[in-house]
C-alpha cells in the first residue's frame, strides 16, 4: 500500500488526473426532467473520497486552474477568472473546501460504509453550497432567501442522485486506489 | 496540441503583450468592476472595445463568447426586477408581483458589471494560450512557497490535465457508445436505474484513469523525475511595450476608483 503521504509525485499525478476527470464531467450532461445536469460535482465528491483531504482539494483547485486559463469547463460551458469573481465563483471556492472536508470525513475512518461516506459528501455538498450561496447573496447583493432560491433549490434533486451514485462507486472502488 | 476553449490566434499588440500583465489586469480590473459607478462601468466598456479592436478579434466574437451565461443571467435579471421594493412602474394582473423602478435599474447596472467581468476575462483567455496562461500562473503563484506550495507543482499538474483531457474524453465516448450499443438509453429512465447506470458507466471511467495515473508515476520516476524548479524553452520577459499597458492599466483602474 502507498499511503498518500509517502510519495508526494503519487498524490501530484492523482490530483491532476482528477482534476481532469471533474473538467470532463462538466461536459457529460444527465438528462433529467425539467432540467439536465452535469457529472462535475459527481467527481468533485469522488476525488474526496477516493484521494482524501488534501490530493482531493489539490485536484479541484486544479479544475479550476483550468477553467481560469480559459477551457470551458466551469458549470454552462463557462470559462474564464471572471467566473471566479463573478456571483456564481463562490461554488469553485466550495469545490475546493468541499473536497477537503470529505476527504478528511473519510480519512477518520478506515473502512467506510454506505451510509458514512453518503453522509460524508453530504457534508462536503453543504459546503459546495454554502459558499456558493454566500457569494451569489454577496456580488449580486441578494437577500439570503433569494440567493437559496436561485442558488441552491434548482440543484437539490441532481445532487441526491449523484450523492447516492458517488457513494456508492466509491463503496465499489475502495482500496483500488493508491496502490499498485 | 489542438486547442480547446478560446484562444483565437492572431498576430496583434494584444496578442504578443506578456501573459503576466494580461493576467494582473484582469484581476485588478475584476475587483475594481465590481466597486465602480455607473461611468465607470461605460469607462470600462468603451476600454475593452477598444483594445478588442486593436488585438482584431471582432467585437461580436467576444460578445457571443458569453452565450453560455445568458440563461443564469436572465432568471436573475428577474429576480431583481420582480423582487427589488420601490415605485411600482407595471403590474402583471393575475400574479401579486409587479416590476419596479428600483428593480429594473439594479438589474441592468448589476448584470451590467457581471457581463463586462466576464467580457475582460474572454478577452484575456481569447487572445493568450493555455500555455501562456499557465506560465504567467507559474510566475505569479510563486510567492506561494512561503506556504509550502509549490506553484511548479501546480503548473505541472495544469499542464497534465490538459494533455489528459482529450484523451479522457475520448475514453468516456467510447464507454458511452459501448453502453449505447448494449441498449442503455439514460434519457429514458427512472431516477433509481439513472443511479445505477450512473455508478456502471462510471467505474470504467474512473479505474481507467486510476491504472493511467499509476503508468505516469512509474514512467516518471523510470526517468527519475525530481519535483522542483524548471527551466523553460521560452522565458518570459517584460520588455517596453508590457510596461506602457501595464501604465494605461493602471490609470484606468484609478479612474474607475475615482468614479466609484
Amino acid at each position: 500500500m502507498y499511503s498518500s503521504k509517502s510519495s508526494p509525485l503519487r498524490s501530484m499525478v492523482y490530483s491532476s488526473m482528477f482534476g481532469a476527470l471533474t473538467a470532463i464531467g462538466a461536459f457529460i450532461v444527465i438528462p433529467l426532467q425539467p432540467i439536465p445536469f452535469t457529472l462535475q460535482t459527481f467527481f468533485t465528491a469522488i476525488a474526496g473520497t477516493l484521494l482524501g483531504g488534501y490530493a482531493g482539494a489539490m485536484s479541484q483547485v486544479v479544475y479550476v486552474l483550468l477553467g481560469c486559463i480559459g477551457l470551458p469547463v466551469f458549470a454552462g460551458g463557462k470559462a474564464g477568472l471572471g467566473v471566479l469573481f463573478g456571483p456564481t465563483g463562490g461554488y469553485l471556492i466550495g469545490f475546493i473546501v468541499g473536497a477537503y472536508v470529505i476527504g478528511r470525513i473519510m480519512e477518520a475512518r478506515k473502512q467506510a460504509g454506505l451510509m458514512y461516506t453518503a453522509m460524508a459528501i453530504l457534508a462536503g455538498n453543504v459546503v459546495i453550497y454554502t459558499l456558493g450561496t454566500l457569494q451569489l447573496a454577496f456580488i449580486a447583493q441578494l437577500a439570503p432567501v433569494k440567493a437559496i432560491l436561485v442558488g441552491v433549490l434548482p440543484f437539490i434533486i441532481p445532487e441526491a442522485i449523484k450523492l447516492s451514485a458517488a457513494a456508492m462507486l466509491t463503496v465499489r472502488l475502495r482500496g483500488r486506489i493508491m496502490t499498485k | 496540441m489542438h486547442e480547446i476553449g478560446q484562444y483565437i490566434d492572431r498576430d496583434s499588440p494584444l496578442h504578443s503583450t506578456d501573459p503576466r500583465v494580461k493576467l494582473i489586469s484582469v484581476l485588478a480590473l475584476s475587483v475594481v468592476i465590481l466597486k465602480t459607478g455607473p461611468g465607470g462601468l461605460l469607462v470600462t466598456a468603451l476600454f475593452l472595445l477598444t483594445i478588442t479592436l486593436c488585438s482584431k478579434i471582432r467585437p461580436l466574437e467576444l460578445f457571443l463568447s458569453t452565450r453560455p451565461v445568458w440563461p443564469f443571467f436572465a432568471i436573475l435579471f428577474l429576480v431583481y426586477i420582480f423582487t427589488t421594493p420601490g415605485t411600482q412602474l407595471a403590474a402583471i394582473p393575475p400574479i401579486p408581483i409587479a416590476i419596479s423602478r428600483e428593480g429594473l435599474y439594479l438589474g441592468t447596472f448589476q448584470l451590467s458589471r457581471f457581463f463586462l467581468l466576464l467580457l475582460a476575462a474572454s478577452l484575456l483567455t481569447m487572445t493568450t494560450s493555455h500555455i501562456e496562461i499557465t506560465m504567467a500562473l507559474e510566475h505569479l503563484l510563486r510567492p506561494l512557497k512561503i506556504v509550502r506550495i509549490s506553484s511548479h507543482n501546480a503548473a505541472l499538474m495544469v499542464s497534465m490535465a490538459l494533455r489528459f483531457i482529450p484523451l479522457l474524453q475520448r475514453e468516456m465516448l467510447q464507454i458511452h457508445q459501448a453502453a449505447a450499443a448494449r441498449g442503455v438509453a439514460m434519457k429514458y429512465v427512472g431516477v433509481q436505474e439513472k443511479i445505477r447506470l450512473l455508478v456502471y458507466l462510471s467505474t470504467p471511467l474512473v479505474m481507467n484513469i486510476i491504472r493511467r495515473s499509476d503508468e505516469l508515476v512509474q514512467a516518471m520516476e523510470a526517468r527519475g523525475y525530481q519535483p522542483g524548479p524548471r527551466t523553460y524553452l521560452n522565458e518570459l520577459v517584460l520588455n517596453k511595450s508590457d510596461f506602457y499597458s501595464s501604465g494605461l492599466v493602471l490609470l484606468l483602474i484609478l479612474l474607475l476608483l475615482f468614479l466609484a
